[in-house]
């Protein structure tokens, strides 16, 4: 017996440690290969035994493989496949579970889906639909093109299938079709009528003309109404966004179809963008042309963007050219257009020109984004030091709220040098100036604002204090109301509590303790 | 005779051999693999080519680089290679030389050949780019033979391949020191990002899979071009193992980096701050075995900053989307979580979470989620159901639909389905065509109102929805029962359409039948369209309007045709309000045309205001007053 309970716990302890053994440390850790690993194999014998065991019928087997190291990244595609013939699911989820950069996945997952697409279309479709919404584009465009491809001269996917895989994402239409042609356009014609055919046929449409205008465009031209409207838009789109890159033929193409052939709603949608292909030859055309042919927002877009282009070439004609447009959005349209490009060269003159030529209204817009606003950005960053000169004069014109707020916040990415320059101002003229310094500052950085106003006495004042309390009091109140109890006594302090009345007030309820002691 | 109680001397070793004896089991689910057939295409090859000389090589090759694409291509071409370089691999370079093949095929025997015979073939290469072409190639043939290469062209860059975190298992120390080397000699200037961060990163990973907490220590001293990236590998690694330790540690790290008020010294070694990404793969992984723990961890402030809370609500998305596709968590539960956590989580990811389901657990999911309390996430919740439902099975999903008696759940239910088609244009009109006629213009109008108000003319137009084709939705309007939602709808429309086809839009407006919807869409075409014509042709725009018979209709559109005058003739503009019918827009359009007249011309302004003064109610006198400035 006292031989018997040290050799039962021995073989207790034996098959323990044997269960716990063997499991790997983490899933994605490898273990470092053994000297005894390394093939003694040489040349061709050595190559034929790596390559005899990428046989990968399963998911385990691709596992192995990839775990290796052996497995060059251009040869994956092909192990996936393999895999994906006996496994495909098993093969989606072994890529889904994979760290990799969304491209590598994205191409991963196609093959997967392709050769999983081939045995069970259904099922391939229900698993894609939880993939996201840039990956679904992606592999669906494969599918399409992957159908497009096929041998037997037909697409071999049902009406049902083609409106699911059409409905996962958006398709990347020049991605999807690589190979546009007559055999292609005939095979896309022989689908069952249906939304989803049509809808093939304008992208695939689109993309062609946009490769080969010259092969395509009888074809396009015999297309239905519905159908040659909405490729022509979709390829007249491409077209002139494509400065330079595409075939010279596709843009005189889609500028002949726009002027002759598109129907009012794709030649106003693409009107702007139109004209301004036109200025490059012709400004005072494409400005004819628009004028005759658009409407409220194209109109003042495209105005906008051919005195945008006429101004690198003649400033003064294009100053000229807005002077003599009647009030309206298009003149303010281009107004802002024409002193957004002024602006960074000549700052003062820029927004001198401005403030006389836009409607009042437009220049009291104090909104966030503002034509105002845009162009005090844009002066704060480029020429800070004009900014400040232009202060130096005491009869210069006020800026408008929205103007001044941009330019210092801008301004304000130098601090101190901008906090020293507001000392060197009246008192009685800066004050409007120091306020939109601490303007959005206050809600960014409120605890920053408090420092930078603690130090700066010779700056402080009774709205720039309340401004402070009440910004930082939105995200922090015990911290606003606390900073506020050390402020010195006197109007300062008064007019901070008064701010952090009126925020509490407006908050509802009651007001918090540490402020109740605060108040009179 | 052996004393019994020196055989428990036998426990340690019988436990330390029971360990060592265990069977390997594989990584995470996948099983085990099996023993493979060995590939038979690959044995046929490597027979046929064993006793292959120069000349039958030649010609295999030749035959081989003809049928591109084939299958075993790359296996044939390894094979090739492999026995040509055993043979006479010199003469196989020439061959390649004049007979311009492709670049891999030289690639592949001298990758063989640099095998066979490393300093042979790191002779015949005098291209330095052939040189890290062949070295990554050797990663994956062996690692012993690339290290022997790596270490003089010290490239390529580390990538994802398993291969290098096996070369770094070895070699880690030694990749460590080149990469460092490397960095020493680097032009990056500080504070930019250095590609050489990569071997870094490789060395953080082994690092952190054994001390997790050391290896953020040891990368957080790194040079700066490098420290970040190789930081965030070492979490990303540690995630891993422990996503809740590792989001912990990143909160506090990333409240380390947060600038303290008044410290605007320049720092010498700025803080590092870990980027968004890492927090959400670490949220993603967690989310997939414990999504009640990683939603709470959301929550917790620290590792996101608000901007990159998109990253998590994304990360979020996705676990849910998977966890309900797999069937680990049933969809009132995911909903439960969700929406009674955080409202706003539920918000953002309802939508796009329950496509993986199959239509059966889509139809069960919308009866179970009805019966929930009402409120925003139930809405965005059934609507994501209803639309994934509608695009599975739309008939049981039309039916259920229909059926609902409640009003705005039914709508929420279509506005899902409408989602769907939301950024395709095209399809908008078709989807909707498929609503019943009860709610179809709610569902427009309800969706469209998340997005803003369209304000025609405007530089910022304030909608920032979906792309219209007014033209095509306008048919689906015809005809539908007369409610506030249509009004908007035909406004909707009239308005976007009105833009770009004037002449189109007015027509149509003309030709709906419900008087409601028509004056509605009769302001918001005009508003669109006039701006248009005031510049082009004015007189024709007047002429339009002042062919209409007098009436609410007439009076409708002429408040834009005010709004779009005044701008070039406040004095004409106040003409046209005041030959405006109803009296409420009246006092509007006056008030439209005062506003700009009395900072133009104040005097005419004040004369005109004075003539009718007297005759308007007090509180319409006092606004048009408040134009001079006065009471």
């Amino acid at each position: 017996m006292k031989f018997l309970l040290p050799l039962l716990a021995s073989l207790a302890a034996f098959f323990t440690a044997r269960h716990f053994g063997g499991i790997p440390e983490s899933a994605l850790t490898v273990a470092p290969p053994a000297a005894a690993e390394r093939s003694e194999l040489r040349g061709l014998a050595r190559q034929k035994d790596r390559l005899v065991q990428r046989n990968c019928t399963s998911v385990a087997a691709l596992e192995k493989l990839y775990r290796s190291g052996t497995l060059p990244d251009f040869e994956l595609q092909a192990a996936l496949r393999q895999a994906a013939a006996h496994d495909p699911e098993g093969t989606w989820d072994w890529v889904d579970a994979r760290q990799m950069s969304p491209f590598q996945r994205a191409d991963l997952l196609r093959a997967v889906a392709g050769t999983w697409f081939k045995t069970d279309p259904d099922a391939v479709l229900a698993r894609l639909a939880t993939a996201g919404y840039w990956e679904r584009g992606q592999i669906a465009g494969s599918l399409i093109g992957q159908l497009m491809a096929g041998p037997d001269g037909k697409i071999a996917a049902t009406s049902a299938q083609l409106d699911r895989i059409l409905d996962l994402a958006y398709i990347d239409a020049p991605n999807t079709f690589q190979n546009c042609s007559a055999e292609g356009a005939a095979k896309l014609l022989a689908l069952p009528a249906g939304s989803s055919r049509d809808r093939l046929l304008e992208m695939f449409a689109a993309v062609w003309l946009q490769r080969d205008p010259a092969a395509s465009s009888a074809w396009f031209q015999q297309l239905p109404a519905g159908i040659r409207n909405e490729a022509g838009a979709q390829f007249a789109e491409r077209a002139l966004a494509s400065r330079g890159e595409g075939p010279s033929a596709a843009r005189s193409f889609a500028i002949g179809w726009l002027l002759k052939d598109a129907p009012a709603v794709a030649r106003a949608r693409l009107g702007a963008t139109l004209a301004d292909t036109m200025a490059e030859t012709d400004p005072a055309a494409a400005l004819k042309w628009a004028n005759e042919n658009l409407s409220a927002r194209p109109l003042a877009e495209a105005t906008g963007k051919v005195i945008a282009r006429i101004l690198a070439s003649d400033p003064e004609g294009a100053r000229q050219m807005v002077a003599s447009l009647p009030p309206g959005n298009s003149r303010n349209s281009a107004a802002n257009g024409l002193a957004g490009a002024w602006i960074t060269k000549e700052p003062a003159a820029a927004v001198a020109w401005w403030l006389q030529n836009i409607a009042e209204e437009v220049s009291r817009d104090t909104n966030y984004g503002s034509p105002a606003y845009q162009l005090g950005s844009k002066w704060g960053k480029s020429d800070p030091q004009s900014f400040r000169d232009y202060f130096a004069d005491p009869a210069a014109t006020k800026l408008p709220d929205a103007m001044i707020r941009s330019a210092m916040k801008e301004m304000m990415a130098n601090r101190e040098a901008t906090f020293d320059w507001l000392a060197t101002l009246p008192a009685e003229g800066r004050g409007p100036l120091i306020k939109a310094a601490y303007h959005e500052w206050v809600y960014t950085a409120p605890v920053e604002a408090a420092a930078a106003f603690d130090s700066r006495p010779e700056l402080a004042n009774g709205d720039v204090a309340q401004q402070v309390a009440t910004g930082w009091y939105r995200s922090d109140p015990r911290a606003a109301v606390g900073w506020v109890s050390k402020l010195p006594w006197g109007g300062v302090r008064e007019s901070a509590i008064a701010g952090l009345k009126k925020m509490a007030e407006r908050k509802g309820g009651s007001a918090p303790e540490d402020l109740k002691k605060l108040l009179p | 005779m052996v004393k019994p109680a020196y055989l428990w001397l036998l426990l340690p070793l019988a436990a330390w051999s029971g360990y060592k004896t265990a069977p390997p089991r594989a990584a995470g689910s996948v099983p085990a693999a099996a023993a493979e057939a060995p590939d038979p295409q690959v044995l046929a090859m490597a027979a046929e080519l064993a006793k292959a000389q120069p000349a039958d090589l030649e010609k295999q090759l030749r035959e081989l680089l003809a049928q591109a694409e084939s299958p075993g291509w790359m296996n044939r071409l390894k094979l090739i290679c492999a026995r040509w370089a055993e043979t006479d691999p010199a003469g196989a370079l020439a061959w390649c030389e004049a007979n311009k093949t492709p670049t891999v095929v030289r690639l592949r025997i001298l990758t063989e050949w640099a095998l066979l015979d490393s300093d042979a073939a790191w002779a015949a290469v005098t291209n330095d780019e052939e040189r890290v072409s062949i070295t990554r190639m050797l990663l994956n043939e062996d690692r012993e033979t690339f290290m022997v290469w790596f270490r003089q062209v010290r490239k390529p860059l580390p990538d994802l391949d398993p291969a290098w975190a096996l070369l770094a298992e070895r070699h880690g120390k030694e990749l460590e020191e080149i990469a460092t080397a490397l960095l020493g000699e680097s032009q990056d200037p500080p504070g930019s990002f250095s590609s050489l961060a990569l071997y870094f990163r490789l060395a953080a990973q082994a690092r952190a899979d054994r001390d997790p907490a050391a290896a953020i220590a040891w990368a957080m001293g790194l040079d700066e071009r490098v420290a970040r990236v190789t930081v965030e590998a070492a979490f990303r690694q540690w995630g891993k193992k422990d996503p809740v330790a590792a989001w912990k540690e990143i909160a506090k790290v990333n409240a380390a980096a947060a600038p303290e008020a008044g410290d605007e010294a320049p720092k010498e070694k700025p803080p590092i701050r870990i980027s968004g990404s890492v927090g959400s793969e670490i949220l993603e992984r967690l989310a997939k075995d414990d999504p009640a723990a990683a939603i709470e961890l959301l929550r917790e402030p620290g590792a996101f900053t608000r901007g990159e809370g998109l990253n998590g609500i994304s990360a979020m998305e996705t676990a849910f989307r998977d966890l309900l596709a797999e069937g680990k968590v049933k969809p009132l539960e995911a909903y439960e979580m969700i929406a009674f956590s955080d409202p706003t989580l539920g918000l953002n990811i309802f939508p796009d979470i329950w496509r993986g389901l199959p239509a059966e657990k889509l139809a069960e999911a919308a009866k179970a989620l009805v019966a929930q309390p009402a409120g925003d996430p139930l809405s965005m919740a059934i609507s994501g159901v209803a639309g994934a439902w509608m695009a599975k099975d739309p008939v049981a999903a039309a039916a259920f639909i229909a059926a609902f008696p409640d009003e705005n759940l039914r709508r929420s239910m279509y506005s899902g389905s409408f989602d769907a088609s939301g950024s395709d244009p095209a399809r908008q009109a078709e989807v909707l065509a498929a609503i019943p006629a009860q709610d179809r213009a709610a569902v427009f109008a309800i969706y469209l109102s998340r997005f803003g108000e369209l304000r025609p003319g405007e530089q910022s137009p304030g909608y920032a929805g979906p792309e219209l084709k007014p033209e095509l939705l306008a048919p689906v309007f015809r005809d539908l029962p007369a409610s506030e939602y249509l009004d908007q709808s035909v406004k909707i429309t009239a308005m976007n359409w009105g833009q770009q086809d004037p002449t189109a839009a007015l027509a149509w407006v003309d030709s709906l039948s419900d008087p409601a919807a028509r004056k509605a869409a009769y302001g918001a075409a005009y508003g669109a369209a006039f701006e248009g014509w005031t510049f082009k042709n004015p007189n024709a725009a007047a002429a339009w309007l002042a062919d209409k018979k007098d009436g609410p209709e007439r009076d409708a559109a002429a408040l834009p045709v005010v709004r779009s005058l005044v701008r070039t003739d406040a004095e004409v503009a106040w003409e046209w309000a005041e030959s405006i019918g109803d009296t409420g827009i009246r006092q509007e359009a006056r008030l439209a045309a005062m506003k700009v007249w009395a900072l133009r011309d104040r005097e005419a302004a004040q004369a005109a205001y004075k003539r009718i003064s007297g005759k308007l109610p007090a509180a319409d006198a006092a606004k048009l007053s408040a134009c001079f400035g006065g009471s």
